[in-house]
């Protein structure tokens, strides 16, 4: 019930948003097709492997990559293995309440989830120590720490910039098959890089990076992740409404021109 | 032609029914001049230009002035918890119970207990609130006698039939009196338990059919295989 | 990925593993008002993807604080059964299940007029019993079946088909073997008479002509699946029908 005091829009703010839109104009003044200022810090964590803070706006997200050798899966034995887990926590908004992860922090785990391993971000098929015994297991944690919206593209920008800056130990194989690590650390092996671009839809206008109070009054969102050749690595629908094609083909190059923008903000590959 | 459907058609949700200027019955939506149905329905084209969409299953939505047979799930302190079959719960509150302002009795199970099935009449109800019922009226209260039958909501009015003939009927030739709840609870009560289980078998059957074109003409013939077969009556269902 | 792994998804007449053609639905077969409990029900069979869905309501929110004073809440359960597939799944809720609970019902609520019946929940309980791929379409096309079967009020249906990706080419409607072996997958579901999208997820790869492609795939799908949805609705009801305008009251 109290989440209600906050995500209960009053109906005159409502119109108001709407008729903006159709004259032009957003809340915070930004054009439909522009995105609010994106910042990227890595390398926040000393404890960490891997780690960034991105703000869009001010929207927050910290994300934190730590890696562990392990037993592989059965049915990939010659792979690492990738673990995306976010968690929406109660102090980055009054929304989010405390207790096990509920469907929005899953959803927002796997669509990362998803982006990365369909651009082959994590190169898993290199993190084998021990085929069949040993391999390397990332786990990527993302946390949002203020929520002013569109936390999906900020999350993804987190866990790929923890990623490209991320370093491992370097680990051998001793004589009677025991993993010895080394103080040598090495970058992990990465194949692209997505970018998330979210589209939301308020009435019948299509605006990029959507803030907190258009999340609250959209009808619905579409997530596109996008490598670097400009192939789409994952889509996500959400809300409770709906999009024409059009609007999906619309918002689909709206991410197109977007994504080399928000991809100058990452950090180089490592060499 | 501005109907689309045909006479006894199954029309789906959001299946084109009419266009242009036609007169719809029974739920529907519209945008621009085509008119759509809402929940799954039969069509039936009564006139060239009007067609009724009758639901094929719906939910029973309290309205006020219905009698509804309810029955007591929940005691609160000056109220009782009324099941009417719908998705909302309704009150009976002490104060629709006596004709007269009484002394407030503590144990309100002594008048009503969980269990005990009432005839009542929707007072109020507005989609905010929960309903309200009385059993003030005449011919409103506990019900301590005969069968209780559990009907689809939306065949209520087939079992009324037009102008009460199915119930008139059914009162005439079975000798027993019917008391049909708007919320599709039906009580059959009469002087032979044997009669009363036929009534009840012919309001089962005569719902158990999606649409019934004549309920007077298909309640007489269900009534007749029954009472030629009597005796076996139970075993038909 | 195919090729690595020396799977051949593709014959040399472009034929798939089954014998279908790239744009070629597997054989599906609902069917309306399966169970005598819930207020609306149904079953579908898409190739070997068995699935049946429930749905209780509008009734009263348990718990209560969750309902909505201006709307009908619409929860949704997805759950693959342990046997449903090869290896036994745990029984627990996956957050694979979790995600797609959320998904199919965002899926359906745009076709909802979920404003008839403020303060009340409609729940849908999906069950896979068996699954060969594109399970999480296959429920929503079943689901909103049921829907319609259980009364509740409706602008259209919905239904979904997955398009995949196998050695490059764009395949509608795709399997187990396709999904794990293939390049790609991109779930879609439309409200049929509207065109709308109420789903899409992809994974994998696609350009942005492919996902042109693959929408303009999706809708011809859809409009078979539309039919099926239909024919099980309408037998299923208008088989009563003619048997008490017949002059027979048939059990």
């Amino acid at each position: 019930m109290s989440e209600r005091v906050h995500t209960v829009v009053p109906a005159p703010r409502r119109e108001a948003i709407l008729s903006m839109l159709k004259r032009g104009e957003r809340v915070d003044g930004r054009r439909a097709d522009e995105y609010r200022e994106v910042r990227v810090e890595t390398g926040v964590v000393g404890n960490a492997e891997g780690s960034a803070r991105v703000s869009i706006g001010h929207t927050k997200v910290i994300a934190g990559v730590k890696a562990s050798p392990g037993s592989p899966f059965p049915d990939a034995p010659d792979k690492g293995i990738q673990i995306v887990y976010a968690e929406l926590i109660p102090m980055a908004s009054p929304i989010f309440e405390p207790g096990p992860p509920d469907e929005n922090d899953v959803e927002l785990a796997r669509v990362v989830d998803r982006g990365l391993r369909s651009s082959s971000t994590v190169k898993l098929e290199e993190l084998a120590l021990v085929p069949g015994k040993h391999v390397w297991r990332i786990y990527i944690d993302i946390y949002p720490i203020d929520h002013d919206g569109n936390l999906i593209d900020a999350s993804g920008l987190a866990a790929v910039a923890a990623l490209l800056t991320s370093k491992i130990p370097k680990v051998s194989v001793s004589s009677n098959g025991s993993l010895v690590m080394e103080e040598e650390r090495v970058p992990l092996p990465i194949g692209d890089a997505p970018v998330f671009v979210t589209i939301a839809k308020i009435g019948d206008t299509l605006v990029v990076d959507p803030c907190y109070e258009e999340e609250l009054v959209m009808d619905a969102r579409i997530t596109f992740a996008i490598d670097r050749e400009g192939n789409v690595c994952a889509i996500q629908k959400g809300g409770r409404g709906s999009f024409s094609a059009d609007e999906v083909v619309k918002a689909l190059d709206l991410a197109l021109a977007l994504a080399p923008e928000l991809r100058s903000k990452l950090p180089p590959f490592p060499q | 032609m501005p109907i689309r459907v045909s006479n006894g058609q199954v029309v789906v949700p959001g299946e084109l029914v009419a266009e242009g200027r036609c007169e719809v019955l029974g739920p529907h939506f519209s945008s621009g001049r085509r008119h759509y149905a809402k929940v799954l329905s039969v069509a039936v084209v009564e006139k060239p230009r009007r067609v009724r969409l009758i639901p094929l299953k719906r939910s029973y939505v309290p309205v006020e002035g219905d009698v509804v047979i309810g029955k007591v799930v929940d005691i609160g302190p000056t109220s009782w918890v009324i099941d009417i079959n719908s998705p909302y719960m309704a009150l009976l509150q002490v104060s629709e119970v006596f004709p007269r302002p009484t002394t407030l009795q503590r144990d309100l199970s002594k008048i009503l207990k969980v269990g005990d099935v009432v005839i009542a009449k929707v007072l109020s109800f507005d989609f905010a609130h929960d309903p309200l019922l009385t059993i003030k009226e005449s011919k409103l209260g506990k019900v301590s006698k005969g069968l209780l039958v559990e009907i689809p909501p939306s065949r209520v009015s087939r079992i009324i039939g037009r102008k009460g003939q199915v119930v008139n009927y059914l009162r005439d030739v079975l000798g027993v009196e019917l008391v049909v709840g708007r919320n599709g609870r039906v009580l059959v009560v009469g002087e032979d338990s044997e009669r009363e289980a036929v009534a009840a078998y012919v309001i089962k059957r005569l719902c158990e059919e999606a649409y019934v074109p004549d309920p007077l003409a298909a309640a007489k013939q269900l009534v007749e295989e029954a009472l030629s077969s009597r005796g076996d009556v139970s075993g038909r269902g | 990925m195919g090729g690595a792994e020396g799977v051949k998804l593709l014959d040399e007449e472009g034929r798939r593993l089954d014998g279908r053609a790239l744009n070629e639905l597997r054989k599906c077969r609902i069917e309306a008002g399966v169970l005598k409990n819930a207020n609306g029900s149904a079953y579908i069979e898409l190739g070997r993807n068995k699935i049946l869905v429930a749905v209780y309501g509008p009734r009263e929110v348990h718990p209560r604080h969750e309902a909505l004073p201006d709307r009908m809440l619409l929860r949704c359960k997805y759950s693959m059964l342990p046997f449903s597939v090869p290896d036994r799944k745990n029984p627990a809720p996956s957050r694979r299940e979790v995600e797609l609970s959320k998904v199919i019902r965002e899926a359906l609520e745009p076709a909802i007029f979920l404003e008839e019946y403020p303060r009340t929940t409609v729940d849908v309980y999906i069950e896979v019993i068996e699954a060969d791929g594109s399970t999480r379409v296959a429920s929503i096309t079943a689901a909103s079946v049921a829907l319609a079967d259980a009364g509740i009020p409706m602008r259209d249906l919905v239904a979904g088909v997955s398009v995949g990706k196998i050695e490059g080419k764009l395949a509608i409607d795709i399997n187990g073997i396709e999904d794990q072996y293939g390049e790609g997958d991109m779930p879609i579901a439309m409200m049929p008479r509207l065109g709308e999208i109420t789903l899409i997820q992809a994974d994998g790869r696609f350009t942005r002509d492919e996902v042109v492609q693959a929408l303009q795939m999706a809708r011809e799908a859809i409009a078979k699946l539309y039919e099926e949805q239909k024919r099980a609705l309408k037998e299923k009801y208008s088989r009563i029908l003619e048997e008490v305008e017949g002059g027979e009251v048939v059990r």
